[in-house]
């Protein structure tokens, strides 16, 4: 893999042609990789000289039917949406009515008007103007959330501004291109999604500002904030986006990725597999591996029944609490765990509690949780006994509409594992729930030397490849995303270990990690023995296949394939 | 403008408060009268038919607003912008977090 280097937003002009990674804010999930195609907006027409006084009913009439058309348009877009009834429809629906009714807004035109009436200001200069006084107002706000909304008024102003000038045109891309822009309003993004754009990279945005949540909701891998993005990329240029990592890999960085396609990805260590005419086995429990889902922002829509996954795997909880200025409350959090649970039922749905990944989160937490540092995982108990008491009780109440399972991040001392669970049964007469299962993250190397009595004070394991993987052969997590995941000999024993100590002590142990969707090693995978797999519910069918193939050549099957342990 | 006066007193119920989307509901909800709709929080006054004024009272989760109507249909608009509010702008979606990662 060809060694990037990540740019910094004040960098000088950079050589096009060597291989760079630029660093951004991760938005939309998964890998998305293609040519580029460059948006610029025209340069603006920012002149300070003053209009005539007879020449500013034009220009008045000028900004009132730009902004006229553009709402025309977003209500098109609407209109289509809500007609498609796709999932993510209503959610960008109600994102365009928002944008709908800031075009109309008498903060944003009124005051346009006057600058020109008054001031004799072109009206692209004039939208500029009234952007500067709200932009004052909203920097003056307390509530972060509020102050960030900011962000996505600028964006549609400068559309505005753009469409003033004539610059409409400029959503033509090819199918597969890697779109590259400052900005985007919701009504563009969603023309380029239907385009077929395979990624987006904006100099613009924040994790929770309208674009993000719609590259989310529309499954667009998407990387915000990168600043340099335009004077980085050529047009054609090949772009890989990681938004899960929030890289964009450019040229020679991305070119290593060129073969990198589920169907690329033959060899490595597993046995031969064939992928040619292979159908997706739906599988039924206690037949075959098991394969679940992981869930993270994404956790309201039903991608857990829509690609047959038996359940959640591996829910990350950290995404309850990102973007909002308040901790979720033992309601919200009982109320969304419990219609997971409803909805998986009887199948198990792990829920991972709450682990911080580190202080580039700080920003998107709560203030109640920002400087923890690289406070990981259970460790938090040390410095938020009550975040995780909440945290217990909602599962506990959730406990009583499905199969609830508690899954510990980051243990690194089985102590940790008997703590939380006596903690778990204190809070459990408390609140009347249910008994919860209740496993650890095999993640941190140490609980390598622990194995058999880990395993005994576990309902059940779960391999972090990544963080374990990274721990054990001492490299960082930087790279993640861009590498095809490898199966070094140290994790693959370690992954060994882990699996025959759940035998021992007939226990399942499931794989959670980048590994479980590399179809590559899937053969691999199942050769260690190990027969339970959660990924994004969307990278099943290809994994799947892959198994398949991996039994049709060793002539396993069936029961021979079945899991260990089984957790329903 | 001729017609009645209608107040009401609620408080803003879903977790992320009066962001963009609810928002947008209560300006999209409140063009549909006639009435001209107030909305006074913390001491301000703002219009109801603007969003960016909207935005900029902070409603966050919990906090009270009083909304005021003038107009013919008054009393029906203040009735269906307080039952929005109430209920949380049927915010199912209003807290979907964020973005994919680790």
């Amino acid at each position: 893999m060809a060694e990037g280097r990540v740019a910094e937003a004040d960098d000088g002009p950079l050589d096009p042609a060597a291989g760079q990674t630029l660093q951004g804010v991760g938005a939309g999930p998964g890998l998305g990789c293609g040519p580029a195609h460059l948006l610029r907006r025209r340069p603006l027409n920012l002149r300070r000289r003053s209009l005539a006084p007879e020449a500013r009913g034009h220009e008045v009439a000028r900004l009132r039917s730009a902004a006229a058309a553009f709402e025309a348009e977003l209500l098109a877009v609407a209109g289509e949406l809500e007609a498609a009834d796709e999932p993510g429809a209503a959610l960008a629906v109600s994102l365009i009515t928002s944008q709908r009714a800031m075009l109309r807004d008498d903060e944003l035109l009124s005051r346009a008007e006057a600058a020109i009436v008054g001031q004799g200001a072109t009206a692209e200069r004039a939208v500029l103007t009234a952007l500067q006084a709200l932009e004052a107002r909203f920097g003056a706000l307390q509530a972060p959330t509020f102050r960030a909304i900011w962000r996505d008024i600028e964006d549609l102003g400068h559309a505005l501004i753009g469409r003033l000038g004539g610059d409409e045109g400029r959503l033509a891309i090819d199918p597969g291109d890697v779109v590259i822009a400052h900005d985007l309003t919701v009504g563009e993004l969603i023309s380029l999604i239907k385009a077929g754009a395979a990624g987006l990279v904006l100099e613009s945005g924040s994790m929770t500002s309208h674009v993000a949540v719609l590259c989310r909701s529309a499954g667009l891998p998407a990387v915000l904030g990168v600043h340099a993005a335009l004077r980085s990329v050529q047009d054609e240029v090949r772009v890989c986006v990681d938004g899960e990592s929030g890289r964009v890999a450019i040229a020679a960085a991305a070119e290593a990725l060129a073969e990198w396609s589920p169907r690329g990805a033959a060899g490595l260590s597993s046995p031969p597999t064939s992928h040619q005419g292979l159908g997706v086995d739906e599988g039924s429990e206690g037949e075959g591996p098991i394969w679940r889902a992981n869930l993270d922002f994404d956790w309201r829509s039903d991608h857990v029944g829509r690609y047959g996954a038996q359940g959640v795997g591996l829910w990350r909880t950290l995404f309850l609490y990102l973007g909002r200025d308040t901790l979720p409350t033992e309601d919200e959090l009982a109320q969304a765990f419990s219609a997971v649970a409803e909805r998986c039922a009887p199948a198990p749905v792990t829920v991972r509690l709450l682990d911080l990944s580190g202080p580039s989160d700080d920003a998107e937490l709560p203030p109640a949780l920002r400087g923890l540092g690289d406070c990981r995982g259970v460790r938090l108990l040390r410095h938020r006994p009550e975040v995780i008491d909440t945290q217990l009780r909602a599962l506990l109440r959730a406990g009583r509409h499905g199969n609830i399972r508690l899954l510990l991040p980051f243990v690194s001392d089985v102590e940790e594992v008997r703590v939380i669970g006596a903690r778990l049964e204190r809070l459990r007469a408390e609140v009347d729930g249910p008994r919860l299962k209740l496993g650890a993250m095999v993640e941190v190397p140490a609980l390598l030397l622990s194995l058999p009595e880990l395993a005994e004070a576990c309902d059940f394991l779960a391999i972090g490849s990544n963080d374990l993987g990274a721990l054990l052969l001492g490299t960082g997590r930087e790279h993640r995303g861009f590498e095809r995941p490898t199966l070094p000999p140290a994790l693959a024993t370690a992954m060994r270990w882990t699996v025959d100590a759940g035998r021992a002590a007939g226990i399942p142990v499931s794989l959670c990690g980048e590994l479980a969707a590399e179809p590559a090693l899937t053969g691999a995978l199942l050769d260690l023995g190990l027969r339970e797999f959660s990924m994004a519910a969307r990278l099943l069918p290809r994994v799947r296949a892959a198994a398949n193939a991996w039994s049709a050549t060793t002539g396993l099957e069936g029961a021979a394939l079945g899991p260990a342990a089984v957790d329903p | 403008m001729s017609g009645t006066t209608a107040k009401r007193r609620v408080h803003v119920r879903n977790p992320m408060g009066m962001h963009a989307r609810p928002a947008g509901r209560f300006v999209e909800l409140a063009r549909t009268f006639d009435a001209r709709v107030r909305v006074r929080c913390r001491g301000e006054e703002v219009d109801g038919a603007s969003i960016l004024s909207l935005l900029m009272l902070e409603a966050t989760a919990g906090t009270e607003l009083e909304l005021v109507a003038h107009g013919n249909d008054a009393t029906a608009a203040i009735d269906a912008l307080a039952a929005l509010v109430a209920s949380g702008f049927d915010e199912a979606q209003s807290y979907d977090g964020r973005g994919a990662r680790g």
